[in-house]
């Protein structure tokens, strides 16, 4: 039999069946659904991973770092050997840079620039006149992390000693009735000398004798007096609104130039353990943009006992995250699809069963046995087809309905998808699913040729 | 045309054991009409089923044009069966889902028969047949007699050299009987077709040129109802050991 007729022939008999065909096939179709979602879901998010590293991270720039715990590169097991050169708490500890580590890595050849990564983590932020006081965090700026601007202007390269661009989130706190308001007025973010506030024993014996020995009010006491504090006076040049692609959770952090965050770090930590200690440095590498150039740089340093990452690491760290979890949904997805196969077996050898007449009559006029099992692998390829189809339109439909709303969840801005359909890997979804179903179908089809026309015939 | 040789064929195991067939012989020669007759239950399906190929034998020959059908390939097999015959089934064997055009198209699809010819070969079928204006129904909807005539078309639409029909009447009063038998018989004149045909009925068995009566699984006798000769006749339990007879 031609190809043509013994499709036609399938498709025949697939319509006289109709419901059967349908609820068949709908049980690929969940596999189809799935599939299409998991791979759909897989395709956003790593375009958004790849927005995110390109919109947060200057491709000319590694990242170093001391501790091999950084970008989770750490394999040793269990506990690990003291270190008194480390900062933190327990087994909290991290290896850091110290200004000699700088130095060291500034000296090395093709090194443009380094610049330390400042914990800054100011006491509170204010406006001139206001007695309000809030919690915030302070970053400092990086030209690569190109901010989304709702007013003013940022310098290009670097923000200036005394300058700050507010993320619009601080405006109704602050007082500013908007972002064009906020622009040229001043804020006033103060710091706290932190090792000030320890307060050694006599001044406790002092606090205690003069309380007469209350405990809880000597404690206060010692906390108003104890604070040592400095006040910074920066100028709003801009007022930012959220990027879709910027890694922040909570709050965004103000941004300041870096050698006002040198400033706010080394007053804030200075006398304590954490004073020019760096958990992360930015080194930028001279004509970076040439991979080989930071590759070089990136073997050197590694070689002097750094912990270095290129953008590209950072890349693959987030888009070998991104595959597992694919990895991890399709796997439920192909348990569905089994669960559809011996659906389709099941179906396939009933119909065997049910059309013993036909077989035999097909065969008793000569049609091959192998066009008898073409047959009936077809059918079963078109049940893959069905059921493909179904799962994938209405696994596209679904993302059409959900995206909105996870991008209102998730406060994306448009052309920022977390479920991305591609036309091909659909096409090759249901392609898939076809060779599944004709899988199933191969032992059904094979019981139907190798039927004895005889018997078939016999058969009422 | 077709050489029968000392075809044996027993069913079922020990105690069950029954003979069908027991060393039946004879020839049927190209454009004859041949009629097997006999009892209920005396073998003539079962010899027709082994004649075609569709069946096999325990013991003996089936020689068409020479060669052994029994011996042949599968491929070769289904080869001749999908080209060179046409099978009519003692209860019709159609596809009652499919339409009657579909229905008789089937050996054209299963002989390979390019899409150009089979429109014309399915219509010419129909209209020997008198089904032309049913051709869009479906099989199922057909009385007995329009299904035992769409059979006839789906056996004669490839113009097969052999045609073998079981029962072709047996569903029919007799006017469409008759008017069926006359369908065979002008194939048989028209496109020289061989018909072997089993039958009960006693009247169309007179009108073929050989008839083959049929008892227990044995040839009884082999006449030409024309000329009133009998050929041969057996005895019961005596079946003949010699070679097959020629009748011509
Ligand atoms: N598969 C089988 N197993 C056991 N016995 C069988 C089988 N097929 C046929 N027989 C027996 O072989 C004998 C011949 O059967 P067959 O169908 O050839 O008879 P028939 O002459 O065509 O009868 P009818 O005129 O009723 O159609 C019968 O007794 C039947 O019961
Ligand atoms: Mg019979």
């Amino acid at each position: 039999m031609r190809y043509y007729d013994l499709i036609r022939r399938a498709s025949r008999s697939l319509q006289s069946a109709k419901l059967r065909t349908l609820l068949t096939s709908l049980a690929i179709a969940v596999g189809g659904f799935s599939l299409t979602i998991t791979l759909a879901a897989s395709n956003g998010i790593t375009n958004y991973a790849n927005q995110l590293v390109s919109s947060n991270f200057d491709p000319t720039e590694l990242l170093v770092a001391k501790d091999f715990q950084i970008f989770g590169k750490d394999q040793t097991k269990g506990p690990k050997e003291y270190d008194s050169t480390t900062i933190g708490e327990g087994v909290n500890k991290l290896k850091t840079l110290s200004p000699t580590d700088i130095e060291a890595i500034s000296a090395v050849d093709g090194v443009q620039r380094v610049k330390e990564a400042y914990q800054l983590n100011p006491l509170y932020v204010t406006r001139d006149d206001s007695s309000k006081k809030f919690d915030v965090s302070i970053e400092s700026y990086n030209s690569a992390q190109k901010p989304v601007v709702e007013y003013g202007s940022i310098p290009d390269g670097e923000l200036e000693n005394g300058q700050v661009v507010l993320p619009n989130d601080y405006l109704d706190a602050l007082g500013f009735t908007s972002a064009e308001d906020a622009v040229g007025k001043s804020i006033i973010v103060v710091y706290r000398k932190n090792s000030a506030s320890i307060p050694s024993a006599t001044e406790l014996q002092d606090a205690l004798q003069a309380s007469g020995g209350d405990v809880v009010a000597a404690t206060s006491a010692l906390a108003s007096k104890g604070i040592e504090s400095k006040q910074y006076k920066l100028t709003i040049v801009a007022v930012t609104k959220k990027a879709a692609t910027e890694i922040s959770i909570g709050t965004k952090p103000l941004l300041v130039g870096y050698a006002q965050a040198k400033e706010m770090n080394e007053y804030s930590t200075f006398g304590t353990a954490n004073y020019q200690k760096y958990i992360i440095a930015f080194v930028k590498v001279k004509n970076g943009d040439q991979k080989s150039n930071r590759d070089t740089v990136q073997s050197k340093l590694s070689e002097m006992g750094y912990n270095v990452q290129s953008v590209e690491d950072t890349q693959a760290f987030l888009l070998n995250i991104v595959k597992y979890l694919t990895v991890g949904v399709s796997v439920f997805s192909l348990i569905t699809l089994i669960a559809s196969i011996f659906g389709i077996v099941n179906t396939q050898y009933i119909s065997v069963l049910e059309r013993t007449r036909e077989i035999g009559l097909m065969k008793s006029l000569g049609m091959r046995r192998k066009d008898i099992r073409r047959l009936f692998i077809i059918e079963a390829a078109w049940i893959g087809v069905i059921g493909g189809a179904i799962g994938t339109l209405s696994g596209f439909v679904a993302s059409l309905i959900i995206n909105p709303i996870l991008s209102r969840t998730l406060s994306l801005d448009k052309g920022n998808e977390l479920l991305v359909n591609q036309p091909i890997q659909m096409l090759l979804i249901i392609l898939a699913l076809m060779l599944v179903a004709m899988l199933a179908g191969l032992m059904p089809a094979m019981k139907a040729a190798k039927l004895d026309p005889i018997e078939a015939l016999r058969t009422e | 045309m077709l050489e029968v040789k000392s075809i044996s064929k027993t069913y079922g195991k020990k105690e069950n054991r029954f003979k069908a067939l027991d060393n039946v012989s004879f020839d049927v020669s190209e454009g004859m009409t041949v009629a097997i007759i006999g009892k209920s239950g005396s073998g003539k399906s079962t010899l027709m089923h082994i004649m075609s190929g569709l069946d096999s034998a325990d013991n003996g020959k089936i020689l068409f044009h020479g060669k052994d059908i029994q011996q042949m390939k599968r491929k070769d097999s289904e080869k001749f069966r999908a080209k060179e015959m046409g099978f009519i089934f003692q209860s019709f064997f159609i596809e009652p889902n499919q339409t009657v055009y579909q229905n008789v198209m089937l050996p054209l699809e299963i002989g390979k028969v390019g899409m150009r010819r089979r429109k014309a070969m399915v219509l010419e079928a129909l209209e020997s047949v008198e089904l032309l204006d049913k051709q869009k129904n479906r099989a199922r909807d057909l009385s007995g007699g329009q299904k035992q005539r769409l059979a006839i078309a789906r056996a004669i639409v490839h113009k097969p050299k052999l045609i073998f029909a079981d029962e072709p009447t047996g569903n029919l009063d007799s006017q469409t009987g008759d008017k069926v038998m006359n369908l065979l018989f002008s194939l048989n004149k028209n496109l020289g077709s061989t018909l072997v045909i089993v039958t009960h009925d006693r009247e169309l068995a007179q009108k073929c040129q050989v008839r083959i009566e049929i008892a227990d699984g044995r040839i009884k006798a082999i006449t030409k109802p024309r000329t009133g000769t009998q050929v041969v006749t057996s005895r019961k339990g005596l079946a003949p050991k010699r070679s097959p007879r020629r009748i011509m």
